[in-house]
């Protein structure tokens, strides 16, 4: 892969996805720019932890990739299958292999639907089975998921905790036997102590059915646990992907720096220079800064990084990185750094 | 400067509206089956009308229309006018008037040339044997219409606003109980019911007031007694909605910290309530003040005929009778008109009054 | 004026009744007796509106044979004296001035039998009495067979023809509020046009333009009603849209239709029920307020507010008789009116637990 930005891109994926660029009308002719040019990709029984702060467009490129709606541009390509280029009914038969996982599990359960008929209902639509191999699919995915089939079918969402709900989403998702499951933030809004269980729940689940996930969130700490490759989101753009040790152990780019130093966990760290935690605000996605876009807010930017957008680039071992002084050396270069 | 751009915003939607509306009556009514010639022409059914004879201040040119009749049967003969026909009887209409009346042409250019008059005040002349131009019968039928609305309207905040006060000073308490129970019961009474009722007490058994209008003219004290029926008809169901609303909205401004300020100043209770209660918790009930002119202006119409007022509620149904359309829809747009403009200046005067909406 | 003590008794302005709260929270729960009394005195109506063709009831249309009985004698020139003698209240019944009457010539006896127990009462404007459940109105017509047909026309113009504009408003708002855009700005267009216009007057342009039947009214009713319904479902709709578990049907791989139908529509139907209660007991109030205007079902189709109508014709002399519709539409707009507003509560409730 020589193109520039896709360095890091590798091959045999099962999903990948190519200068995805994603813009909302903000009104007066102007634009928000919540994604650009981005580009990742997941190998089969991958688990790619995607993170970054709130309005970066994490959750954003996880519904570009759904076409949810579709990108303004670029590619997404699922076991070689051009997504964005799929007829209106062709994209609906590829959407069993796709599946999501919200973030406020009470929010995606339809408060009017008893548990039994929202989980069935995915195999209600693609008309899978006979009425009693559904009650069976249900059931199996709902004890897979931890619930008693018996008392959870005849309730309703609002008797159930948020826990609990995120785990009839989860029931939900696996009932289509997809492929892939895109996670946004699904444990974001639940307590703590449910947050871990949901997390090992996504994990046997993995395991059992053997899905390829990518997990959303803005945590590093939950991202670090469950994915096998992390990559950083900025402001619409990607910072740095690679394994999560090298990624926690050795962050390269400055913002993933700052991320993990503003973990109030007294973990120390070793490879990385004494980073301060992040200041100053988030720049608006409406007008975004020129350059590297993390330049505004970072404590190494020089000139170079207002005029020129930083490549992905290796930093070893499959560890990329978007920026003009990275804070780890490329294997055979010295350092340009000098801070 | 915010202010400015909502009051143009809001006309143009008023005028939007007002032409929106008066279009969709001009088409309804000229969707009505049967022609209007053929009422204007009622008196001459099954008679010819002779070349040379004057019909509307024109002189019917056979000439220039080579006039025939349909008889009843259909089949046709030369030397008179050409007729609409009902069932077994034909009544005589003539392409001459039609032709007069513009009704020959295409309904959008008719409505075009309808509002370029109406908006000059000139809303044509009434579809009758003896023409009579629209205007003139609607202005003098507006006073009395106005008169009524206006009182009935200033009646219900001077029912509403201290009882609603008292609720909410009452909060739960008897009084309070006994207030929301009524206004429930108001609400649901239909006005005209309510004046029925009022109707057998005061006029049947006590004989107390009379129940047919008397005009200004006739004196004020007069006029103002008849009205008292229907006045108090119309406004106590608007009443209890108003009573209602500002109950919960001075509830909500009772429990914030500056009514606490003004009580630990010391301030008389009605002080409080009054002066410092009053006004941030009345702008529910100003909104929906004003956008029950529409329901206002429907139980004015039945009022009116009720109590034999010859304002405009007794017109639109007199010309709904004698099927008089240039009349009715005069009255459409009219109130069309006015309950939009209604709406608008609640607008405004929200959007100026309530500082939260000026500065958002 | 009295000044604020706060030591002399607790301070109405700063009562802050938590023990008030949770007993309304308690009744909420609780639909209570009188919501089951308005829901008794709806499906009475009901009851009476579908089964009236096949219920013993009077003629609707045809006056009380007794209230004719007089004239009937006449008729055959033999009872002239029967009436005289009725009229001139020589006689305290009819059946008594035909009695006298037989004494000197034989009436047709299919006059007695259409008028077997004639008493006082047996004539136009009568009091309610064991033959007369509710008496007669000014033409001497059974007043409770009429309510009872009246309710036909009451549920037909509220029930149904608002139930037609609900059905009608609610897609128009569910499509308005799912597809927004285009087709959201050009609908709410129609609607707001539709809005601008008194409800009343509207009713009343339909009616006169088109003609006076039952039809017209219902259909003006239904016009009426529907922007109402699309304004609401349309709103609600905007709100559900956001929710997640929409996103989540389309992930899914279901069509619009079935997103609009199976998940947004449960959603919408609450405030939309709520709403068409209280919209069929306005649209019963407006069928009287067309009646009075001459414009709703012609004669001789009895309808509640024909019959005020009628009745207060005669309002100075027997004020009964209009008392008696006017009484029926008022308890049956008061029921919907606490029905849909005891739903309302009820659903808040419910959203308020999500």
């Amino acid at each position: 892969m020589s193109e520039p930005g896709t360095a890091h891109l590798r091959d045999d994926t099962l999903l990948s996805v190519e200068h995805l660029v994603v813009e909302f009308p903000a009104g007066r002719g102007r634009k928000v720019h919540a994604v650009s040019d981005l580009s990742i990709d997941i190998r089969k029984g991958e688990t790619l932890g995607l993170v970054g702060e709130s309005g970066c467009g994490k959750s954003t490129t996880g519904r570009a990739i759904m076409q949810l709606p579709s990108p303004t541009s670029g590619s997404v390509s699922y076991d070689g299958t051009e997504v964005t280029k799929l007829s209106r009914a062709d994209l609906r038969r590829l959407r069993p292999k796709m599946q999501m996982i919200f973030q406020d599990p009470i929010s995606s359960l339809n408060p009017r639907r008893k548990v039994g008929d929202i989980v069935a209902e995915p195999l209600q639509i693609w008309g899978i089975g006979t009425p009693e191999e559904r009650v069976a699919k249900v059931r199996e995915v709902l004890d897979a998921c931890g619930l008693d089939p018996d008392v959870a079918m005849g309730k309703y969402p609002h008797e159930f905790s948020g826990g609990q709900c995120q785990r009839i989403c989860v029931a939900r998702a696996l009932v289509l036997d997809p492929a892939v499951i895109i996670c946004d933030e699904p444990v974001s809004a639940l307590d703590v102590s449910v947050q871990a269980q949901i997390l090992n729940l996504l994990e046997e689940m993995k395991e059992r059915y053997g899905l390829t996930l990518v997990f959303i969130a803005h945590d590093l700490a939950v991202v670090k646990n469950v994915s096998d490759r992390v990559a950083v989101m900025y402001l619409g753009k990607l910072c740095e992907t690679g394994t999560p040790d090298d990624v926690y152990g050795s962050p390269a780019h400055p913002y993933t720096a700052a991320l993990l130093a503003s973990i109030p966990k007294p973990e120390v760290r070793s490879g990385s220079e004494e980073s301060a935690p992040l200041s100053g605000e988030l720049p608006s996605p409406i007008d975004p800064p020129s350059g590297c876009r993390f330049r505004t807010r970072c404590p190494y930017a020089q000139d170079i990084c207002a005029q020129v957008e930083p490549e992905v680039r290796d930093v070893g071992n499959g560890h990329f990185v978007a920026c003009h002084f990275p804070l780890v050396r490329r294997p055979n270069e010295p350092a340009t750094a000098t801070f | 400067m915010r202010v400015a751009r909502k009051v143009l915003l809001s006309l143009l939607r008023l005028a939007g509206a007002v032409v929106a509306v008066s279009f969709l009556t001009f088409l309804l009514a000229h969707k009505i089956p049967g022609d209007p010639t053929a009422i204007i022409l009622q008196d001459k059914v099954n008679t010819m009308v002779p070349c040379g004879s004057v019909l509307l201040g024109e002189t019917v040119d056979c000439g220039a229309l080579a006039p025939k009749v349909v008889h009843p049967r259909g089949t046709e003969a030369p030397g008179a006018v050409t007729s609409v026909c009902h069932a077994d009887r034909c009544v005589i209409a003539s392409d001459a008037l039609r032709h007069q009346m513009g009704l020959d042409q295409p309904v959008l250019t008719q409505y075009v040339h309808w509002a370029g008059k109406a908006i000059h005040g000139d809303f044509g002349t009434t579809y009758d044997t003896q023409p009579q131009p629209v205007w003139p019968q609607i202005a003098q039928a507006l006073p009395p219409t106005l008169e009524l609305m206006i009182i009935a309207m200033v009646l219900s905040l001077i029912i509403s606003i201290p009882l609603g006060i008292y609720a909410a000073y009452r909060e739960h308490r008897l009084g309070d109980r006994i207030l929301t129970t009524a206004s429930f019961l108001f609400v649901a009474l239909p006005n005209f019911v309510l004046a029925i009722f009022l109707i057998i007490i005061f006029v049947t058994w006590m004989g107390a007031v009379q129940s047919v209008y008397v005009p200004w003219s006739n004196g004020v004290g007069k006029n103002l007694s008849t009205l008292a029926i229907p006045a108090v008809a119309l406004s106590l169901g608007m009443a209890s909605v108003y009573q209602r609303l500002l109950r919960t909205d001075m509830i909500a401004t009772l429990q914030e910290d500056f009514i606490l300020m003004a009580r630990a100043k010391g301030l008389p209770t009605w002080r409080i309530l009054t002066r410092h209660a009053l006004r941030p918790s009345s702008f529910s009930l100003l909104t929906v003040f004003g956008i029950n002119v529409g329901t206002l202006i429907g139980g004015t119409v039945i009022m009116e005929v009720m109590f034999s007022i010859s304002g405009i509620g007794k017109l639109i149904t007199k010309s709904i009778y004698v099927r008089n359309y240039p009349t009715i829809q005069a009255i459409v747009v009219l109130i069309a008109a006015v309950y939009v403009a209604a709406n608008v200046l609640t607008d405004i005067f929200y959007s100026v009054l309530d500082p939260r909406i000026r500065h958002a | 004026m009295p000044e604020i003590s706060a030591q002399t008794e607790p301070d109405p302005i700063a009562t802050d009744s938590p023990d008030a709260d949770t007993e309304t929270v308690a009744k909420r729960k609780r639909m209570g007796v009188t919501f089951w009394i308005a829901i008794g005195w709806v499906a009475l109506v009901v009851f009476g509106a579908i089964f009236q063709p096949i219920l013993p009831l009077q003629s609707t249309t045809k006056p009380d044979p007794c209230s004719t009985y007089a004239a009937t004698m006449a008729n055959y020139g033999i009872s002239g004296t029967a009436a005289q003698l009725y009229n001139n209240s020589q006689a305290d019944s009819p059946r008594q001035a035909q009695q006298m009457a037989d004494a000197g010539t034989k009436p047709p006896a299919d006059s007695i039998s259409a008028c077997p127990n004639p008493t006082l009462n047996s004539k136009t404007n009568a009091f309610p009495s064991a033959q007369h459940w509710l008496g007669t109105d000014s033409a001497g017509r059974d007043t409770f067979a009429r309510i009872v047909a009246g309710a036909k026309v009451a549920l037909l113009v509220g029930l149904v023809a608002v139930g037609v504009g609900m059905i009608l408003g609610t897609l128009i708002g569910l499509i308005a509020g799912y597809f927004r855009g285009a087709v959201e700005g050009i609908m709410m267009t129609f609607v707001d046009v539709a809005l601008a216009f008194p409800a009343l007057i509207l009713a009343i342009a339909i009616v006169a333009f088109r003609g006076q039947s039952l039809f017209n009214v219902c259909l003006a009713i239904a016009i009426v009603a529907t922007p109402g319904f699309a304004r609401l479902s349309r709103s609600s709709t905007l709100t559900f849209s956001e929710r997640e578990f929409v996103m989540a049907a389309r992930v899914m791989g279901a069509s619009h239709r079935r997103i609009i139908f199976r998940e947004i529509l449960p959603n919408v139907a609450l405030p939309v029920v709520a709403f068409y209660l209280l919209a069929v007991a306005i649209a019963i109030v407006a069928e009287g307020g067309l009646a009075f205007l001459g414009l709703s079902v012609p004669p001789p189709t009895p309808s509640w507010g024909t019959m005020i109508q009628d009745g207060y014709n005669v309002i100075n002399d027997s004020p009964f008789v209009v008392m008696v519709p006017s009484m029926v539409m008022f308890v049956t707009v008061l029921a919907f009116n606490y029905i849909g507003d005891r739903f309302r509560e009820r659903f808040d409730v419910k959203e308020a637990a999500l």
